[in-house]
């Protein structure tokens, strides 16, 4: 029973989800043309042998979200503990301040690197 | 399972001792940021100022470790770290290490076009690992020290990206490392299953609370941490990496490797050793277990070592596997700790001569190296004495006191250590080291003879410039060289104070 | 239907030495890497069946630092695939054959 918050969001999710999708089939104007109608797959030919080179900065990229998607996972345990921690002082916050601290001086390095830029 | 919702308010606060206490650390690590914030600033485009910034921050870090040297121990981040006077004597060591390797450098990298800020914070960065991995107290704190140390070093081996050799060391260390990093945290885990905890000083209450012998699940996972350690240390059978990941790694890189990463995994290894298995009051069948064990990694590391050094005519290569060679001596000592009155200090003091001295050898040899790591081998130091009369003293007192022969660092730091050895009633394993030591002086020697009494080889190529930077670094190391060996006494009793304090 | 933490543990071993087995014998370098994240992964496994089986939050603490850590390393990892794919057109480990004796 404790599940039933969950199941609503499913359900409004689906709905919403579909709602969209019908509406804007119903509604959208629609130009088609032969390079609208091929399926999209982030600038690649979709078609074709799986097993052709492709530019090694998608490497770099996924390389790059994995580092910082990966320290996400910390902010997941301070997130659920730290208002009890808050009462006391603010140790905590300032641990985490300094832990994104961290990470922006990462992110501004890559930045200035240029591993971000496609060009 | 009840997840304890007490709060600690103890761990929410930073006495005034334990910042003091981390105050080297947080310096390297904030000099540390800066130079890479300098590295990626466009308006600097000569890499001088983040050379400049990186040496000075592991300078001022070593002297603040040493001014924390003789503070009392303060327990960290509960009990997860320590400050004690253990771990600030290897905090200088490493950054001493770190600054002559960036100092020996400078030149080396300009020859090799190589010259990116990247270098000197990958140093830097390896260096803090190797600090906190020397001050960890817990296992898994160990784990993240080690990687952050190692991680930076496998890409400071592949540095010289478009040589095919240093990719192939770099791949090659990787590898290996990383599966034994990951048998060292397979032995945790087992550790943790056994004991509840992951920090060393539970560990060590279990063991001397279990009577009865310990379970089969804790056996294994010891030894599972203890194959990771010996993989770290390189001691015979987890050495087959060393001989090519020195070979291939870029020259100052590989005296980095032979003085900070040596020392600090010898330094953490020492810390579990007198924790987990070879201290007071722990039951005598496991210390028993654990003499048999580092006994037999010792004496082969020696033998194999030196009989392998022999043939070798990369001078490169034969440091590596004179390099194994010491770690068997360096095992000898850690059996001798508890049973001789001087404890672990040889250990100590023997881990800092010998980092001395390979440093020294190597900046040389960074010197030597002519483009791309070629000639390093044995006929390319013929008659090094008429062309480079300098260098060559300078290598030599090397040499000599890697061979163990007075009045050198060496042979003061060997004697202790054979002396202990033998106060501990291991006279089978002191004969077996003082019979590898002569070996030793074969393949040492040939070198100088190389060196003062072939003429050169016609065409040799002409020797680079030798840079200020890199002649301060050899100049230092041949005083301090010279100066262990004459006055053991004051760096003897640094390391005694290190060890009480553990 | 209650899973024994043995039954675990045992999978867990199982794991860990195929991925040892893969590193040691394995010929192509990125399945060696994949070896060791299969290594480290069973180190999770344990650590987080240790942490259940003990009621001992501390198990699954080591997991987060863990996962980091792996991260970490296959990203250096496929840093230096690449640059040795540069230099010596192959990813086969019996192609390393430079340094030896």
């Amino acid at each position: 029973m404790s599940y039933l918050p969950v199941l609503i969001l499913v359900v409004i999710a689906i709905a919403l989800g579909g709602a969209i999708q019908i509406l804007s089939h119903v509604l959208g104007p629609k130009f088609p043309n032969p390079m609208k109608n091929s399926p999209f797959e982030c600038g690649m030919p979709p078609l074709g042998d799986a097993r052709h080179r492709f530019s090694v900065r998608f490497y770099l990229v996924a390389i790059l979200f994995l580092l910082f998607d990966v320290e996400a996972v910390f902010f997941f345990p301070f997130a659920v503990t730290f208002r009890e921690y808050l009462g006391i002082n603010m140790f905590m916050v300032l641990e985490m301040a300094v832990f994104v601290g961290i990470l922006l001086v990462g992110y501004f390095y890559v930045l200035r690197k240029g591993a971000l830029e496609w060009d | 399972m009840d997840a304890s919702t007490t709060i600690r308010a103890d761990l929410l606060t930073l006495t005034s001792e334990q910042a003091m206490m981390l105050s080297p650390y947080l310096w390297v690590f904030g000099g540390t940021v800066l130079a890479m914030i300098l590295s990626v600033t466009r308006a600097i485009q000569p890499r001088l100022p983040v050379f400049i910034v990186s040496v000075l921050t592991a300078l001022v870090g070593m002297v603040v470790s040493l001014g924390l040297f003789a503070a009392d121990r303060v327990m960290l981040f509960n009990n997860m770290m320590v400050g004690d006077s253990y771990a600030n004597f290897f905090n200088v060591v490493f950054l001493a290490s770190a600054a002559l390797t960036m100092l020996a450098s400078f030149e080396y990298l300009d020859q090799e076009r190589l010259q990116y800020g990247e270098y000197y914070l990958l140093v830097l960065f390896a260096a803090l690992g190797m600090m906190l991995m020397a001050s960890a107290l817990d296992l898994i704190v160990i784990f993240i020290a080690l990687e952050l140390m190692s991680l930076s070093v496998y890409v400071l081996v592949g540095f010289r990206r478009a040589d095919r050799r240093s990719n192939e060391a770099a791949m090659k260390y990787f590898i290996l490392g990383a599966a034994a990093s990951a048998i060292l945290l397979y032995g945790t885990a087992l550790l943790y299953g056994a004991t509840q905890s992951t920090n060393i000083r539970d560990i060590q209450a279990f063991v001397q609370s279990q009577s009865g012998g310990v379970s089969i699940m804790f056996t294994l996972g010891a030894w599972l941490v203890i194959v990771g350690f010996l993989f770290k240390i390189a001691s015979v059978p987890f050495h087959m990496w060393m001989p090519d990941v020195y070979e291939g790694a870029p020259t100052p890189i590989t005296g980095f490797m032979t003085t900070g990463l040596k020392a600090a995994a010898f330094a953490t290894f020492v810390r579990i050793f007198i924790s987990t298995g070879y201290g007071d009051g722990l039951p005598a069948a496991i210390q028993s277990h654990m003499h048999d064990i580092i006994v037999v990694c010792a004496v082969l590391t020696m033998v194999i070592g030196n009989a392998v050094a022999l043939t070798q005519t990369n001078l490169k290569r034969m440091l590596a596997y004179s390099s194994i060679a010491h770690t068997g001596y360096i095992l000898v000592g850690m059996i001798a700790g508890q049973g001789s009155e001087q404890g672990y200090a040889p250990v100590v003091l023997y881990l800092v001569a010998y980092a001395v001295m390979n440093m020294g050898a190597f900046a040389v040899l960074a010197i030597l190296a002519a483009r791309a790591d070629q000639g390093l081998n044995l006929r390319d130091f013929s008659g090094l004495s008429s062309r480079q009369p300098w260098l060559a003293f300078a290598m030599s007192v090397f040499l000599l006191s890697m061979a163990g022969i007075p009045p050198t660092a060496g042979f003061a730091a060997k004697y202790l250590l054979f002396y202990s050895a033998v106060q501990a009633h291991e006279i089978g394993l002191v004969v077996i080291s003082v019979l590898c030591s002569a070996i030793s002086v074969y393949y040492y020697l040939r070198v100088l003879v190389h060196m003062y009494m072939h003429e050169p080889e016609e065409g040799a190529a002409p020797l680079r410039p030798v840079s200020v930077w890199a002649a301060a670094v050899v100049a230092s190391m041949v005083v301090l060289t010279v100066q262990i060996g004459t006055l053991p006494a004051g760096m003897l009793a640094a390391a005694k104070r290190a060890v009480m304090s553990l | 239907m209650r899973i024994e933490p043995w039954v675990v543990l045992t999978f867990c071993s199982i794991i860990f030495f195929i991925g040892l087995a893969g590193v040691l014998i394995r010929r192509n370098i990125l399945i060696i890497l994949m070896s060791v994240e299969l290594m480290l992964n069973a180190v999770n496994l344990t650590f987080v069946t240790f942490s259940r089986q003990l009621g001992h939050l501390g198990g699954q603490m080591s997991v987060f630092f863990i996962i980091t850590v792996a991260a970490a390393e296959s990203a250096v990892g496929l840093g230096l695939v690449i640059a040795m794919f540069r230099t010596l057109r192959s990813v086969d480990t019996d192609q390393i054959q430079l340094l030896r004796e």
